[in-house]
């Protein structure tokens, strides 16, 4: 038989396991997968393995399979073979390693004895400064916190909370809701987070569900922030306050472009969703949503509309009047903007001592009313 | 055409050609990464297609493929071919 011969064979067994777990027949399902695998391996074996591409794709092909057939063992030993020889593309060498890193994820949390709920989210951030396994420390600590403020506001939303828009959330919801961070090996730097069951003594039945939902319901939501900000997201998130600040936290993990090129978000156990990537262009496209729908010029008296850039330097948004004060590029200048009191506090929290980029309307008398705030960095 | 299909970490990847590709290797294939959206008029669906392409280019990808996005509202499917660079 021939390679061709195998993989059509491969690609019969793998469509029926699929077509048993849509119907719930598991066991059935791991029985096809390992014989779809098994047919991949001899495609593998049969292979001319100048054929770079095919060689590629049919290496990793039969490492999912085992995968998915849930033989792990057999899974990495194919996996490291390959890895071990010069002979597949990048792509393919990156696929193997990504399959690889899910399979020891597994196998931590089986380890772990914490019990955690469906799903877990792997960030990994490229390009710029970024080299594998290193990032400058205060880059990787902001996305830390912006993915702890995503998952924080995804608990709120799932559990139908009041929108936040001043300090952390209640001590509830961060019993409800805890995420933990794992090291995640390989390619750029990246890291994963996995949401701990909260204690069911603590809970209505209803919000243990709705938390059981959080990882695969922020990964609806920043998915929606990125590929059509406008219409999808408000299927997901349909209150418009909660849609704003999504958006306006999605955007804080976006690159700049300049710090770093680009974030990658995406589920690492599941079997059937592609990464979210996030590149500077997802700014842009995050911008022109949140500027339709914001307000026009609150006051009668706005002259122009400006954009300010400088460091954040104080955030007093519990009082009446809101002061935040800027450097200016003309030096020390502190710059008042008010009418920041929608802006919510884990938006801008993390922008505190580092560039901003302020989209102003300037009144007559000279005031500057805040609009937008976005980092710059 | 569709000519075959393979796994990857995160689902299957379809594979297509014109009717006279051989059918002993994927070497001359194009990866189809195709998506869909209800909503939207044409310019969403060059929008969604334009990041689309940016996101298939990106890194280490399977080159080439075939980005498409089927606009169910608009009535209308946009496709591009995305070559190494």
């Amino acid at each position: 038989m021939t390679w061709a011969d195998y993989h059509t064979q491969s690609e019969r067994f793998a469509a029926d396991a699929e077509l048993a777990v849509r119907q719930g027949a598991i066991e059935r399902s791991i029985a096809l997968y390992r014989l779809a695998a098994q047919a991949q391996a001899h495609a593998l074996a049969e292979l001319d393995v100048t054929k770079t591409r095919t060689l590629g794709i049919t290496a990793v092909s039969a490492v999912a399979l085992w995968y998915k057939a849930g033989d792990y063992p057999q899974a990495q030993r194919i996996a490291h073979q390959w890895l071990g020889t010069d002979l597949l593309p990048p792509f393919a060498v990156e696929q193997l390693q990504g399959l690889l890193q899910t399979m020891w994820s597994d196998l931590v949390r089986e380890h772990a004895g914490v019990k955690f709920t469906g799903g877990e989210v792997l960030v990994s951030v490229k390009g710029g400064e970024i080299v594998t396994g290193g990032a400058p420390l205060d880059l990787i600590v902001r996305k830390v916190e912006e993915v702890r403020a995503l998952f924080y506001r995804t608990a709120e939303l799932l559990i139908r909370a009041p929108h936040r828009k001043h300090g952390p959330p209640t001590a509830e919801i961060q019993e409800l809701c805890r995420p933990w961070l794992f090291q995640a090996a390989l390619g750029s730097y990246q890291f994963v987070v996995r949401v701990q069951q909260p204690a069911q003594m603590n809970l209505l039945p209803n919000e243990a569900l709705q938390i059981e939902k959080v990882a695969t319901t922020l990964l609806q939501i920043i998915k929606a922030s990125a590929d059509d900000p406008e219409d999808a997201l408000a299927e997901v998130v349909p209150d418009t306050e909660y849609r704003a600040t999504f958006l306006k936290l999605t955007r804080n993990l976006a690159p700049t472009g300049k710090g770093f090129g680009q974030l990658e978000v995406k589920p690492i156990s599941a079997t059937d969703t592609r990464p979210i990537i996030l590149l500077p262009g997802s700014r842009e496209a995050i911008n022109h949503a949140l500027k339709k729908q914001s307000t026009p010029p609150p006051d009668p008296s706005v002259r122009e509309e400006v954009q300010l850039r400088g460091v954040l330097r104080a955030l007093h948004l519990d009082q009446d009047w809101p002061e935040i004060t800027i450097d200016s590029s003309t030096g020390q200048k502190p710059i008042r903007i008010y009418e920041a009191g929608e802006t919510v506090e884990d938006v801008v929290g993390p922008m505190v001592n580092r560039g901003v980029i302020i989209d102003a309307f300037v009144t007559r008398d000279g005031r500057n009313l805040l609009r937008d705030i976005q980092a710059a960095e | 055409m569709a000519i075959r299909r393979a796994e990857t970490g995160t689902g299957a990847d379809y594979y297509i050609g014109p009717p006279d590709q051989p059918l002993d290797d994927l070497e001359g294939c194009l990866r189809l990464e195709v998506s869909g959206t209800d909503r939207g008029t044409a310019s969403a669906v060059a929008r969604r297609l334009r990041k689309k392409i940016e996101q298939a280019a990106v890194g280490n990808s399977n080159l080439p493929a075939m980005a498409g996005v089927v606009g169910f509202y608009a009535q209308l499917i946009m496709l591009q071919l995305v070559e190494a660079p």
